[in-house]
């Protein structure tokens, strides 16, 4: 119960924002990636067990003027080891052009499911893959951009320094300043006004989330986040609970050319469903029951008493009384 | 109080008093058997080398200090903050003096301890390579033939050389490194980076 109790909140909260529910397939024929997929053979024919859920989405979807909002609820696989893993993704997509309201709107939506479910204790780390994308462009092989896009995924940042190699000290001081952010006070100055515009604009975003609602100490920037997937282009951001050893799920804002050939932009969240479900209080999804214990042969007796709770509101549930069993 | 774990072995001592400069109480501490040390700012734990990233992962404590090897080898979901002064070595490629690098199509055999490392760097170089597995004493891979080369890190040679073994290629160079759980430096923030930056200015002097 408590699962379905769960994202029975969550689909309410998305319903009220105007969201739609999607469904996609679990088997895909298009692979976009190997790694720790399962895979089946037929007839010649590649087909694997959705990894996830977001991208395969964003491949259907037309482009249009309006927004489109939208929601998923689904199983996603993957190998771990010998052993197939399967989760539950949930997660909502904002499909429309780059816009401040779009990433908030999303964001704010986070903030609300955690208020629905007594999740207080949350922190949202912000960064803004613009900043990457500038310094990044100082490197021109495009070998090694790719191999320290994949360091810094792995916030791995003792690799990136050394393989970054950077003759030019300026910018080396720029990239320490990144990602030892919050430690430097008055001497953390960004000499270039590129980089200084896109530091100001991700802490704006984040004096805006503040003036909606968001308690400050719920934020944090971080100049040095990167997600995976080239496809983010703009705000992203990642999700911690307090009790939690890992990030519950992350998003942000993307470009991503759909099968009609078409760029998409939109801005979006997913998380899996057990990380979540592993740390919240299972006090606030007990959900109103009543149980009618009786015999088998008076639920005709029984069933109009049943009906009236339910009209209230109250989940009937029957239960055949069984002397032996239930007292 | 910010949980710190370090490796058992060779670094140990390096790693304690490394500590020792940003937390005074960590002096008073006799090592002794105990697993667990108070300090005033850390509460340090010693772990095997092998399980340190495991424990920061888990997040069983916020940092760890460990080898640069290690980190790669395990590929654990951890931040890697800094590189620190100490634990330095190399990892290379060995084998005797008249075993080529050069592979000529054939399938080389690699002893090592370090599968995903050897697997990373070596498996395009030569396309058909083995990897022979073993948790320790990687030197007997050529001298009782099972392998015809070795992937392993080297602080000074000589257990090479005193094998008759030679440094072929250096693949890269580790040292000891400050990493923390992801959620950890999300909700210690302000603390993990005051410390590195204690750290960046202990690295510049010794620099």
């Amino acid at each position: 119960m408590k699962r379905e109790s769960l994202e029975k909140i969550i689909r309410r909260r998305l319903e009220l924002w105007g969201y739609n529910e999607v469904r996609i397939p679990i088997l895909y024929e298009d692979i976009w990636g190997k790694e720790n997929l399962i895979y089946f053979e037929k007839n010649g024919k590649f087909l694997a067990l959705r990894p996830e859920i977001t991208r395969e989405i964003l491949k259907s979807i037309r482009y249009d003027k309006i927004p489109k909002r939208m929601f998923y609820m689904g199983p996603i696989f993957k190998l771990n080891g010998r052993e197939v893993e399967e989760n539950y993704q949930i997660g909502w997509e904002l499909i429309y052009k780059p816009s401040l309201w779009r990433d908030v709107e999303v964001l704010l939506i986070i903030k609300e499911v955690f208020e629905d479910i007594g999740i207080d204790d949350y922190i949202i780390e912000l960064g803004n893959t613009k900043i990457w994308d500038f310094i990044l462009r100082f490197i021109k092989d495009e070998e090694k951009v790719k191999s320290l896009r994949e360091f810094l995924v792995k916030r791995d940042y003792v690799s990136f320094l050394e393989k970054s190699d950077l003759s030019n000290s300026e910018l080396k001081s720029e990239i320490l300043n990144l990602f030892y952010y919050d430690s430097c006070d008055e001497d953390c100055v960004f000499l270039n006004s590129s980089l200084r515009d896109e530091i100001n604009f991700l802490n704006s975003f984040k004096k805006l989330l503040v003036k909606l609602g968001f308690k400050e100490d719920k934020l944090i920037v971080n100049p040095a986040l990167m997600r995976p997937y080239e496809y983010y282009d703009g705000i992203i951001f990642e999700v911690y609970l307090k009790n939690s050893k890992t990030s519950l799920g992350g998003g942000g804002s993307y470009i991503e050319r759909n099968k009609y050939n078409e760029l998409l932009y939109g801005f979006g969240f997913a998380f899996v469903e057990e990380k979540l479900l592993e740390l919240v209080n299972g006090t606030f999804l007990e959900e109103n029951i009543r149980y009618f214990v009786y015999p088998e042969e008076q639920f005709i007796r029984i069933y109009e008493d049943m009906r009236k709770e339910r009209e209230k509101g109250i989940i009937s549930v029957f239960i055949p009384k069984d002397e032996g069993v239930l007292e | 109080m910010i949980r710190v774990a370090i490796p058992t072995g060779r670094m140990l001592e390096q790693a304690l008093d490394f500590l020792r400069n940003f937390d005074d109480r960590l002096l008073d501490e006799e090592k002794g058997r105990k697993l667990r040390i108070h300090g005033e700012r850390f509460e340090v734990f010693l772990a095997k080398p092998w399980d340190l990233p495991l424990y920061v992962e888990e997040r069983v404590v916020d940092l760890g200090i460990i080898g640069r090897d290690v980190i790669w080898e395990q590929e654990k979901n951890v931040v890697n903050l800094i590189s620190l002064p100490f634990g330095y070595c190399k990892m290379v490629i060995a084998g005797y003096p008249y075993v080529s690098l050069k592979g000529n199509g054939k399938e080389i055999r690699i002893a090592t301890k370090y599968e995903n490392i050897t697997k990373k760097l070596l498996e395009n170089r030569w396309g058909k390579i083995k990897i022979i597995k073993l948790n320790g004493s990687v030197e007997l891979g050529p001298i009782l033939n099972i392998s015809d080369l070795i992937v392993d890190i080297v602080e000074t040679g000589k257990t090479l050389r005193d094998n008759g073994l030679e440094v072929k290629e250096v693949l890269f160079e580790s040292s000891a490194c400050l990493i923390s759980n992801v959620v950890s430096f999300a909700y210690l923030r302000k603390e993990i980076l005051s410390f590195v930056k204690e750290v960046r200015k202990l690295n510049d002097k010794c620099n």
